[in-house]
């Protein structure tokens, strides 16, 4: 090897580090370490606390995979997570077309859609749970003025769940549309002139062209969606407090009450990794398939 | 006909669905001036009169102007730091080649799954150690990174056409120039969006902020409003209080983002001019 | 449109990040906390030496930062710092406040400050990574069970050396009900702050209405027929309203007998003839017969203030309600009577629980010292008139009743004198063993009866099966 090679060969590794470090130095101390540490923590019954602790092996897991509020926490997040995605995607397409680019007032539409997610979340869940008051509230109202029977919303474990899916999915719905109004202006009009050319409808245009446009925007929002889902926590906080009786318990509101209101600190971290593990495996699963869909 | 017809049909169903969307926040901006009992009335759309007493209070007289300053300050600092640290990790992700390149990206994202609940103490533990808690310091440098970011950055990275970065490298450009040069202005929506968003919640931020902060000065503006108007225990909070309140909050927020509206529309062709 | 000019942008980027940095340090460290001047606490220095960098700061700029307050207070100079978090209503806070400053300007040796929290919760996490961090405060408020969870760590001062050595310290004057929750065995952990229990504002004109006696009501039974009369004769929509939640459905079956835990600790008793009871006739009154109602979900104490509102403007007779919501109530509206026993066999029995000032074990024995001082000073007969009169709360000192501005109170307003005296014959909720998952069985139980009308006997075998589970769990170690 010749000095000039030896050369290139530290100039790339400068470069690499140069590129990498200034976001992975605070990432590895704000985020990966706390996350080892929290890992490391869920087989001990350690609680950050005391200086003595014990390593417990697997029994942080054993008592949460065991624990029946666990598996109801799993499926409340679950429905949550389906419940969330889809009407955020279809939802956000949807819109994105709508505005497209001939419409008049088009910036004007946008801000709209878009403020829900400027709203604090204090304010803003004050308006919903009067929306969702079930003896007075707009919800009630408009069912009533379409002649359909009144819906207990957040009062009643089964609708609370739905009650809360609503609140997330209209605040998400608008960076939805942003996210695939910026990927529909990316796809070339020419694809488009040349489609119509060959007789193609709508229908066709939106499966052939639009579609496979904007699926990396399509898997991101996939990610992103399902990631937020199995970490929300904020609007449950307010809306319902994980009920009633436990219907809105997500598995990251478990995590709070089993850290802070049990005071058990191993297993709240167990299930902290528990939610990492499912996260990742689903992520995974995503990725390899979106090779057969997503077109770069 | 059929292209009027058509286009009035989006504008009812735009219409409805921007209705809905904005409906939460027009009732919260009416909350702020009507008296308490007003506001608390789910049948009452408009005030008997308009109350201005609460918003003018909230600007003059209450903390909440200092949470706003502090607010802002962390928001945008620490935002500009996550898209440049963003920007540089996404392009190495997307440009350069090196290995365990893909390990790397997997750790990263791995990182992006799990619940920031989770790394609250250990990182307040770092904190503590660095002497940086209960500072603007430690909230801009503990919020620097945005995964998020990192992620769509990528994604936008990877639709750039390969020969404009072909192109760029035979003219003997390094990597520094066409990460800013040419990647940043073809993928600029996706700059702003990331800056938007990452703005939007630093802005708004409560859990984090609320862990490291001791100090009243300190608070960013959803503590503000919480210790400020929300009352744990008190009979008879001033809602219209906390509605105006929440209305001068979201102000700035509102400028921002209609300020780079604009900024939205992205430019196709390679060079760094925009289509109109 | 003009070109954009990226130039442009990236010289505003720049200056708008610098300005920002400018303006984040400048007014970022100028801003000082009290910890900075002149105190002896070790682990507040570190936090006080970066947060003010340019020190040169005039002690009045400092001093006018420093207080929120009206009271121009003694300066901390020369003293040992004692830092109290605490959460609590604005009103509370205000209360609390004020005693503080009261204990600052009364002696020379210790100076409290006072950072106030969200909730007990957000306390108890911010005290967690506080202790991690060795930054956490010397003082706290906290509920029984995580002041308990902490003293089991051995992270909480054991008092009782302190209160040995202290002659003054008079033990007896405490209302046992409350201090017992702060004692394990012989290590004292926690000295009581404050109490409080549920007891029932009833609103006069509905009362009289319907020619009821307050002063005859001994059973729930009993409270349920006039609930009952009261619908039927259209005094009110509602007869009654209980508070949502587990709480006062616990503190009725208390009063009808009924254990939370067999006495050796391994059997879970919530579903046991005593409860089911209870809690049936509850469920009936809210669902069949319509005569009560609970008012649920909604922001943060939303529905609570909705039930107070009811009792207030007639809507119902009643309701039951904390000691502490005295300070927002109007005594010509309603007035209030203890909790009454089950049924003719039984006695009134309801829970009484205490809110613990607590000293971290972390601190310097000077810091421990004046952490006794305060709590010893917050939970004296006067202080305790003073937070009684100003919250409603029930005091913690039985001679409390004697100090003048509690007996002038007293006076006037015999309410007051309620709480307490349910205090005297209220029982301590058993400390969980499973670290809480009984009590959330039992609160999901109680909104399944409550909100959806499940059945009594379903929603407490329910709870059983999951609290017996944990409490095997636990047991088998």
């Amino acid at each position: 090897m010749n000095k000039l090679s030896i050369k290139n060969k530290i100039w790339k590794i400068v470069k690499v580090l140069f590129f990498t470090l200034p976001a992975m130095i605070p990432m590895t101390l704000f985020w990966i370490y706390p996350i080892l540490r929290s890992g490391w923590l869920s087989f001990t019954d350690w609680d950050y606390m005391t200086p003595e602790y014990n390593y417990v092996g697997v029994e942080n897991y054993t008592a949460v995979l065991t624990n029946s509020s666990f598996w109801s926490a799993f499926k409340t997040t679950f429905l949550f997570a389906i419940g969330t995605i889809i009407p955020i995607i279809i939802l956000g397409l949807s819109v994105a077309l709508l505005l497209g680019n001939e419409i008049k007032g088009k910036a004007i539409y946008r801000f709209l859609v878009f403020s829900p997610w400027v709203t604090p979340t204090v304010a803003i869940s004050i308006v919903w749970s009067w929306i969702f008051e079930p003896k007075g509230g707009l919800a009630n109202e408009i069912l009533v003025n379409l002649g359909l029977p009144k819906l207990q919303w957040l009062s009643s474990s089964e609708t609370a769940l739905m009650s809360v899916i609503i609140v997330t999915v209209w605040k998400a719905v608008g960076y939805s549309a942003i996210f695939y109004l910026t990927a529909i202006d990316k796809i070339p009009r020419d694809r488009y002139e040349a489609a119509s050319l060959d007789g193609a409808g709508f229908w066709k245009k939106l499966i052939y062209i639009t579609l496979p446009g904007v699926s990396p925007t399509t898997f991101f929002l996939c990610i992103i969606t399902m990631v937020d889902a199995l970490k929300a926590y904020d609007q449950i906080q307010i809306l319902t407090q994980g009920g009633p009786a436990g219907s809105t318990r997500t598995l990251t509101y478990l995590f709070y009450q089993l850290g802070f209101e049990q005071f058990k600190m191993g297993q709240a971290s167990a299930v902290a990794i528990i939610i990492v593990v499912i996260t990742v495996a689903l992520s995974y699963t995503q990725f390899r398939l979106s090779k057969k869909w997503v077109n770069y | 006909m059929k292209k009027v017809l058509k286009a009035s049909i989006k504008h009812i169903t735009l219409s409805i669905i921007s209705f809905a969307m904005i409906f939460p926040m027009i009732w919260m901006v009416l909350g702020s001036v009507k008296t308490s009992e007003e506001a608390l009335d789910p049948t009452m759309i408009l005030p008997d009169i308009i109350h201005l007493e609460n918003v003018i209070e909230v600007v003059k007289d209450s903390p909440l102007m200092k949470y706003i300053v502090n607010s802002l300050v962390v928001a945008i600092v620490a935002t500009l730091i996550q898209i440049v640290t963003g920007a540089m990790l996404a392009y190495a992700f997307s440009f350069i080649r090196f290995k365990g390149r893909n390990l790397l990206f997997g750790i990263v994202m791995a990182t992006y799954m799990l619940p920031s609940c989770a790394t609250y103490i250990p990182a307040y533990v770092t904190l503590a150690k660095m002497g940086m808690l209960n500072t603007r310091a430690g909230l801009i440098i503990s919020q620097c990174v945005s995964i998020f970011g990192i992620f769509l950055l990528r994604t936008a990275f990877l639709q750039v056409p390969d020969e404009l970065i072909e192109a760029a490298k035979l003219d003997g450009a390094n990597d520094w120039n066409i990460l800013w040069k040419i990647v940043m202005p073809v993928t600029r929506s996706s700059f702003v969006t990331f800056g938007l968003m990452s703005f939007i919640s630093l802005y708004n931020n409560y859990m984090w902020p609320s862990l490291i902060t001791k100090d009243k000065n300190q608070y960013l503006v959803a503590q503000g409003l919480r210790s400020f108007f929300i009352d744990d225990g008190a009979f008879g909070t001033n809602w219209a209080k906390v509605m105006a309140g929440s209305t001068v909050i979201v102000i700035p927020l509102l400028i921002l983002f209609a300020f780079t509206q604009r900024w939205f529309i992205s430019g196709l062709s390679g060079d760094s001019g925009v289509k109109e | 449109m003009r070109k954009f000019n990226k130039n442009v942008v990236k010289r505003i980027a720049a200056g708008a990040f610098s300005a920002a940095m400018l303006l984040g340090t400048l007014t970022g460290c100028g801003v000082s906390t009290s910890s900075d001047e002149g105190n002896a606490d070790t682990s507040e220095t570190q936090v006080a030496e970066t947060t003010t960098a340019d020190g040169s700061a005039s002690d009045a700029e400092l001093s006018s930062e420093v207080k929120d307050t009206d009271t121009v207070a003694a300066s901390a100079e020369g003293r040992t710092e004692v830092e109290f978090w605490f959460a609590g209503g604005k009103t509370a806070v205000g209360v609390v406040q004020e005693i503080v400053d009261d204990f600052n300007n009364s002696q020379e040796d210790y100076f409290v400050t006072t950072v106030t929290q969200g909730d007990y919760d957000e306390t108890y996490q911010k005290l967690q990574a506080g202790i991690a961090g060795n930054v956490a405060p010397d003082i706290a408020f906290l509920e029984v069970e995580a002041a308990k969870s902490l003293a089991d760590k051995d992270l909480l001062t054991d008092l009782s050396s302190l209160t040995d050595a202290d002659e003054s310290f008079d033990r007896d004057d405490y209302l046992d009900v409350y201090f017992n929750q702060g004692v394990d065995g012989d290590k004292i952990y926690a000295i009581p702050a404050y109490g409080t229990t549920q007891v029932l504002y009833y609103n006069r004109e509905v009362f009289e209405k319907a020619g009821v006696n307050a002063d005859d009501i001994k059973t729930w039974k009993q409270l349920g027929e006039i609930a009952q009369k009261i619908k039927d004769e259209d005094i009110a929509t509602y007869g009654w309203e209980p508070m949502w939640g587990e709480d006062n459905l616990i503190d009725m079956a208390l009063s009808n007998g009924g254990k939370i835990l067999s006495d050796d600790g391994k059997t879970v008793l919530i579903n046991s003839e005593e409860w089911v009871d209870v809690w049936e006739t509850v469920r009936t009154w809210i669902h069949d017969d319509e005569t009560m109602t609970v008012h649920s979900g909604g922001q943060g104490w939303e529905y609570w203030y909705d039930t107070m509102d009811d009792a207030v403007d007639g809507t119902a007779g009643g309701y039951i309600g904390s000691s502490g919501d005295q300070a927002d109530l109007d005594f010509s509206v309603v007035a209030a009577i203890e909790q009454p026993a089950w049924d003719d066999d039984s006695t009134s029995l309801p829970a009484a629980e205490a809110r613990l000032l607590v000293s971290i074990d972390q601190s310097t024995d000077d810091e421990k010292q004046g952490a006794y001082e305060f709590m010893k000073f917050f939970s004296n007969p006067e202080n305790q008139a003073k937070w009684s009169l100003g919250t409603g709360y029930v005091s913690v000192r039985k001679s409390t009743t004697e100090t003048e501005d509690f007996k002038a109170y007293s006076d006037e307003h015999p309410e007051i004198l309620v709480p307490l005296s349910q205090s005297e014959h209220a029982s301590i909720r058993p400390v969980d063993p499973t670290d809480g998952e009984i009590y959330d069985a039992l609160k999901i139980a109680a909104d399944k009866v409550e909100l959806e009308g499940v059945s009594a006997q379903e929603a407490l075998d329910e709870a059983a099966k999951t609290a017996q589970a944990a409490l095997d769990k636990v047991n088998a170690e």
